[in-house]
């Protein structure tokens, strides 16, 4: 079998159709959007249909939408720029245990400018302490950032009640919401969850690196990071890129196509995975909430860490990855899984495995077979 | 007058050449010939790639300059080959120094010409310099002496760039060198070299290599002493990653453009390891793990005729490095075992490695096999009895055995034409 692809979350590879699209995209619409001449008009018309087709997409307004480099300038200019734009809301930002790093950096640079941080415990599920955010929800709140589907266990924000407590306590408090890992993987519609502006990256689901998106309502009110030419409004300077614009949106097209099914088929292998390893009598736990993403599975393997798994099932050509693989650098457990109330040992000995439509129950069945011969000749004994 | 209002000689005809000073060999008497054989001989090694040189050595100095068949690529001040020439031959042991020279013939008057040409490009950049002559006339047949020339020349170059260049005897920005041999010799940079004893003049030695940042730099210090390396690394795959292998192969790289060519050995030592996991208690793991580490090694040694081996360790830095630990692995050994690094701080050693290059490479976060079973409390005064007790459910024989079948033996040459570093 070739190499079986099970990290998706890392990164969804894009495939030849979109390959083939991108190139098409890049021969006819690779001018300068803001060339006055019939070159430059072309890719100002490809950006301003892509608008329109990704407004209807994820249900927002053309004007809503500003394209980044990627998901960590769009948090970076979701948070900072936010709290720029309206220095007289508040002080106090509240956000989760277990955020993605570009999340928990931001916030640490806007510590060091003063602001309060407040970060809402999650408990074993993965899932945010309600209470404790009605608690510490209050007039000097000006923003709360979440993440909409945690990048590594794969729990599912409420969205809705945090939208209702907000709305009861704090109506004055913007919400964002880091989507990265949502967009093509579950249902959203921006319109319909009532958060204020919400991040995505497009190599999440397809397309090739270097572009993201902020989306925002039209009422709130944003400080650039980038100055420049004054693109998007002034508030993303940059020439922009419309064969990258093109494809994201056709990428996000193809990957929200059927994604019922495709969120049933990743049901179906992941319970196939699981119960061939426990046909297998390979001992696991699943760190992942049974309501979670269902793409995402993080599951651990006490008695061996999750690099020494991850390193030997790369030599089966599986690959998987520990924790996030943005910040495979960071030594040491995994900080959600630390916040989720798991032991060093089970943390430790932890992998993601991230799934899409692609993959299928023959791979499940190899994926198990490597984890288990893994297993069998790695594993430390419960003994010892 | 300025630089501009000087009028340039015509143009001068000099040789570009380097000149080598060797130092602590000197002092070796009757081996003195022998060593200084090995430095030529490593030069050339190190420069094989880089061109055809002839490497001459006489009175205590190396000249090296380019084959007059191979002067089309250029050998210029400051040209990409001369540097790098220069950077090999500065890494080469026994070297103290290196320059780079000007020689020519000629009397007194060529002496004035070559030495203003010179001047003025040192100060091209236009800022003003405090300087002074220092000549050495080894042709005694040369009309005038030693303090007649410097005051010459001195006097010379005082009043033509009277706006940039003061004489001053101490600490001067810049020291003129001219020396009078069997040619006239110009200079003003003396590059340090990494000193030292040539490679290969003291013998072989095993090097056990890991990811770290000390070995690298206990390997250093035993090659510059002239001792040949070879070196063993434990590899243990999937415990350790691949690219922990890598990593020790790149260090491996970055030792050897001191020591010259190494043999990096490693070994399969999952097995191995497995069985220390399953069968020692957890808090002696570490010092189970390093006495068959240093069993290994020592059969190594004996089979490739290494008379010593080489550790990274540094008294009381870790658990397995105090004296007790210390005294637990030594006694396996049945050669001499070297540890350079023994009564260092670990500044100053991060100040060697980040001096030969490897502490960047060497802080990559890569799990080595030490720490991947790293007991929460291991023992750190461990005595040779719990040592000897901790390996009673061992075969000992048969673990070495397997650990000695599984070597794959890598060359490691830093300047082979296919090696990044090569230029």
């Amino acid at each position: 079998m070739s190499l079986i692809y099970l990290d998706h979350c890392a990164t969804t590879l894009p495939d030849e159709i979109t390959l083939t699209y991108y190139l098409e995209q890049l021969r006819e619409h690779s001018g300068n959007p803001a060339s006055l001449h019939r070159l430059g008009q072309l890719a100002a018309a490809s950006i301003m249909s892509s608008n329109k087709q990704m407004a209807s997409l994820i249900g927002c307004q053309p004007n809503e939408i500003i394209w980044t480099s990627g998901g960590s300038e769009s948090i970076n200019l979701a948070l900072k720029g936010y709290v720029a734009a309206n220095p007289k809301r508040g002080r106090t930002i509240i956000t989760a245990a277990g955020e993605h790093r570009a999340t928990q950096e931001t916030l640490a640079a806007l510590t060091r400018e003063g602001y309060c941080v407040v970060t809402i415990p999650i408990d074993r599920t993965g899932q945010l302490d309600l209470d404790t955010l009605e608690k510490v929800l209050d007039d000097n709140t000006i923003l709360m950032t979440f993440l909409a589907v945690n990048n590594e266990t794969g729990a599912i924000l409420p969205i809705e009640k945090i939208v209702e407590i907000k709305n009861r306590k704090r109506p004055l408090a913007a919400i964002h919401l880091d989507a990265v890992q949502a967009f093509g993987k579950i249902p959203l519609q921006f319109s319909s969850t009532g958060v204020d502006f919400i991040s995505g990256s497009g190599h999440k689901f397809g397309t090739p690196k270097g572009i993201g998106f902020l989306i925002k309502k039209q009422k709130i009110r944003l400080t650039p990071l980038i100055h420049g030419g004054g693109q998007q409004s002034g508030l993303r300077s940059g020439t922009e890129n419309a064969p990258l614009v093109a494809t994201a949106v056709f990428a996000l097209n193809r990957a929200n196509q059927n994604i019922l099914q495709k969120i049933n088929h990743c049901q179906n292998l992941r319970e196939h995975l699981l119960s061939d390893l426990q046909q297998s009598q390979t001992e696991y736990v699943i760190i992942s909430p049974p309501a979670g993403a269902p793409q995402i599975l993080n599951l651990a393997f006490p008695g061996l860490r999750g690099e020494t798994l991850q390193h030997a099932l790369e030599r089966s050509d599986v690959m998987i990855s520990t924790g996030s693989a943005c910040s495979s650098r960071h030594k040491g457990p995994s900080d959600v899984l630390m916040a989720m109330g798991m032991t060093k040992a089970v943390a430790e000995c932890s992998i993601r495995i991230s799934l899409d439509d692609n993959n299928t129950q023959a791979e499940m069945i190899a994926t198990a077979r490597a984890i288990h011969d893994a297993c069998t000749k790695y594993r430390r004994s419960p003994k010892s | 007058m300025t630089l501009d209002q000087l009028k340039s000689p015509e143009k001068l005809e000099y040789d570009q050449i380097l000149l080598v000073r060797i130092g602590e060999i000197t002092l070796k008497g009757m081996n003195r010939h022998k060593f200084e054989q090995q430095v030529v001989s490593n030069m050339r090694f190190r420069l094989r790639d880089l061109g055809h040189f002839n490497i001459t050595p006489s009175q205590s100095r190396i000249w090296v300059e380019l084959d007059t068949d191979d002067t089309e690529s250029g050998f210029k001040e400051n040209s990409t080959r001369q540097l790098a020439v220069i950077e090999r031959i500065k890494a080469v042991f026994g070297v103290v120094s290196v320059s780079p020279v000007r020689r020519f013939s000629g009397d007194i008057k060529t002496i004035e010409n070559q030495a203003i040409a010179y001047t003025k490009q040192l100060l091209a950049d236009g800022h003003s310099r405090t300087f002074k002559i220092e000549t050495r006339r080894g042709d005694k047949r040369f009309p005038m002496d030693s303090m007649e020339i410097s005051n010459h020349i001195g006097g010379l170059l005082a009043s033509q760039f009277s706006d940039l260049l003061t004489v001053q005897v101490k600490n001067p920005d810049f020291t003129l060198y001219i020396e009078i041999r069997d040619h006239i010799y110009l200079y003003s940079s003396i590059i340090k070299a990494h000193r030292g004893l040539p490679s290969g003049t003291g013998g072989g030695g095993l090097l056990l290599l890991s990811g770290g940042i000390d070995s690298p730099v206990a390997g250093y210090m035993m090659a510059s002493r002239g001792m040949k390396l070879e070196a063993i690394y434990f590899h243990a795959f999937p415990f350790t990653s691949d690219q922990a292998k890598q990593k020790v192969i790149d260090l491996a790289h970055l030792i050897a453009r001191f020591s010259g060519r190494i043999q990096l050995h490693i070994v399969n030592f999952t097995d191995i390891q497995i069985t220390l996991r399953d069968q020692c208690p957890p808090d002696m793991m570490t010092i189970v793990m390093r006495r068959m580490m240093m069993r290994i090694s020592d059969q190594l040694a004996e089979q490739r005729g290494l008379k010593a081996l080489i550790t990274g360790e540094s008294l009381g830095q870790v658990a397995s490095q105090t004296l007790e630990a210390l005294v637990t692995t030594d006694q396996i050994a049945t050669r001499p075992v070297f540890r350079p690094l023994i009564g260092l701080d670990k500044d100053d050693t991060v100040t060697i490695a980040r001096k030969i290059g490897t502490f960047e490479t060497s802080i990559l976060p890569y799990e080595d096999c030490c720490t991947v079973f790293v007991a929460k409390h291991p023992k750190t005064h461990p005595s040779l009895r719990i040592a000897i007790e901790s390996e009673i459910h061992l075969d000992i024989e048969a673990l070495v055995k397997d650990g000695l079948s599984k070597i794959e033996t890598l060359t490691i040459d830093a300047f082979s034409t296919s090696s990044p570093e090569a230029l």
